[in-house]
């Protein structure tokens, strides 16, 4: 760049800005040495890695096995078709047909129980059944939250001072308590008493603990629009409700979306917290896969991935509503 | 001056104030003992110095501001009896010194919301009043714009525009043009002279004395929530009798 005046239409530069293509090597070599750290120190400890484990408690190939139910022989039809005739009555036959792996061969002599042919599929592991309760469970929670937290938020500005004071009670009561002593609370107490299922359970626990959060979220929202903008929309003769719904709240949502993403991205990684409960979600799963594998180190940095994996997709989702609503400004 | 006042009081007009009293929460005495009557198609300029209780007193005509003492009519209808607010909102509109258009909705459906969802019409009807707003306040070209991207002056005709397609009896104006660029004062008071040649009720408070004494019936000027002094534009301007209000124009002009 040029010293002395400021060329117009580009920004003034108080200092000379960093070298872009040094700074970016600087970075990647600091990764590079930190991978290479994690590397060593795991050659170090007395640990025999065994990655080539895990995958199949993520997805695995189930075999469908077809066996014998009677003794016979394989017969093969003019159309190339294996069948299995019963010896003693040569009405009674199994065809062995559309399977991927063929066991038999024409003439083979057969007895009930024999493996005759096999089929694969693609099963989901224990950590996929995991994953997709994480998502069920968040996703559930995620919608009684916004409802939940709309509701406490709008009660927390609301003239009427017993919505007002609800609303102040429910907040503080659940932000002033750890979510793992109200999994257990709404579990063992009120789950108890209500007669309430695992899943429900978790859900109830999620989506009132999130709820609170969002509440203050969407309550700041509110206050950070302008006076003005409730007295423009009164004085056109629109009532408190009407001016709430056209004009406060979709100001309003634009200005929380980040925020509420944060807070959607910490209820999917608190969901790991349900696993007290005997929830099968992602966490528990992992700690079931420890158990069978010993490979506590290599199903713990996967099941951190698959976390990271749904956190990283709602940010995304969330940055392309952002770009979608932020077109007007 | 209180015998002037209380004269006009024969013919009800259109806003009548007697004894109004406003006592905000943190014990500020903002209006005391204010009586004024308006006549419909009367242009009436209020003026005083910051504090004074002018704009409450324009925010009480429409009830944004309730009133502790006093009675308010507008139109044959008591505020201070219970009733419904937004319906006496809707025959009076409002013009804010911050403008307050919706910044996320644009110039069209800033002025067709309130009509639509209040007043029940259809959004072919809005859109042609609104038009027909847009062109008289000379922001044809606007339509669908946004209200960031417009200019001062330019979202204080759209806020005219959006105030006047409630089609209301009484305007209210809360410094109109504080917030203005100079230049932009004039496109603006130009708006608001043209409403009040088509007979307009209009209560405008302002520091522009030049808007006062070529359109307003009467000046008012207001000081300490006091109303002091109420009288034709060129004896307010000329022979002011009040010690504040000289002191007070020899300020200000």
């Amino acid at each position: 760049m040029l010293q002395g005046k400021p060329v117009k239409g580009q920004p003034l530069q108080m200092e000379k800005p960093p070298n872009q293509v040094l700074w970016n090597l600087v970075f990647a070599a600091i990764l590079l040495l930190l991978g290479l750290g994690i590397y060593k120190s795991s050659q170090a400890i007395d640990y025999i890695w065994r990655w080539d484990r895990i995958p199949q408690y993520i997805v695995y190939q189930a075999r469908d096995e077809l066996r014998a139910e009677f003794d016979g022989t394989i017969q093969s039809n003019e159309a190339g078709e294996l069948n299995l005739i019963n010896d003693a009555d040569d009405s009674e036959r199994m065809t062995v047909v559309g399977y991927q792996e063929i066991a038999v061969s024409d003439g083979d002599l057969i007895f009930a129980g024999d493996l005759l042919a096999v089929n694969y599929h693609w099963q989901p592991g224990p950590m996929a059944n995991g994953l997709w309760m994480t998502i069920k469970l968040s996703l559930v929670s995620i919608v009684f939250a916004i409802v939940l937290g709309a509701l406490a938020g709008l009660a927390r500005i609301s003239p009427n001072p017993a919505l007002r004071h609800l609303a102040t009670v429910y907040v503080e009561l659940v932000r002033g308590t750890p979510l793992l002593v109200q999994i257990f609370i709404v579990y063992f107490f009120i789950g108890t008493v209500m007669d309430l299922e695992r899943f429900t359970a978790g859900v109830v626990a999620l989506s009132v603990f999130t709820g609170a959060y969002v509440a203050e979220i969407i309550r700041a929202g509110i206050e950070s629009i302008s006076r003005g903008q409730m007295e423009a929309g009164r004085s056109l003769g629109m009532s408190r409700g009407m001016t709430m719904r056209y004009i406060i709240l979709p100001q309003a949502f634009k200005r929380v979306l980040p925020p509420l993403a944060g807070q959607f991205i910490n209820l999917i990684k608190d969901s790991s917290l349900v696993s007290v409960i005997s929830l099968t979600d992602l966490t528990k799963a992992g700690r079931e896969v420890v158990s069978v594998t010993f490979s506590p180190f290599e199903v713990w940095f996967s099941v951190a991935l698959l976390y990271l994996v749904l956190t990283a997709m709602l940010s995304w989702l969330v940055r392309r509503l952002e770009v979608r609503y932020a077109v007007r400004d | 001056m209180p015998s002037e006042t209380e004269g006009s009081l024969s013919a009800a007009g259109i806003i009548r104030a007697t004894g109004v009293e406003k006592v905000y929460p943190n014990g500020v005495h903002a209006l005391k003992n204010v009586h004024q009557n308006i006549q419909e198609g009367e242009v009436v300029v209020v003026i005083g110095p910051s504090g004074s209780g002018k704009s409450t007193f324009l925010r009480t005509l429409n009830q944004l501001e309730t009133i502790n003492a006093g009675e308010i009519v507008i139109d044959g209808i008591s505020l201070t009896t219970p009733g419904d607010v937004n319906k006496l909102r809707e025959e009076v509109g409002m013009v804010f010194q911050s403008f307050n258009l919706f910044p996320h909705l644009s110039v069209l459906d800033n002025i067709c919301l309130a009509p639509m969802k209040v007043r029940g019409i259809s959004r072919t009807e809005a859109e042609e009043r609104a038009k027909a707003l847009l062109l008289k306040v000379g922001l044809s070209d606007k339509a669908a714009s946004f209200p960031p991207q417009l200019s001062g002056g330019q979202q204080q005709r759209v806020a005219i525009a959006r105030a006047l397609a409630m089609q209301p009896r009484i305007m209210l104006f809360d410094e109109p043009t504080s917030a203005l660029d100079p230049e932009m004062v004039g496109e603006v008071l130009d708006v608001m002279k043209q409403l009040a040649a088509e007979g307009m009720t209009m209560v405008v408070v302002t520091h522009e004395m030049g808007f006062a004494r070529e359109v307003a019936d009467r000046v008012l000027f207001m000081d300490g929530g006091e109303l002091l002094v109420d009288s034709e534009p060129e004896v307010f301007f000329q022979a002011p009798e009040n010690e504040r209000l000289r002191v007070f124009l020899s300020q200000v002009i």
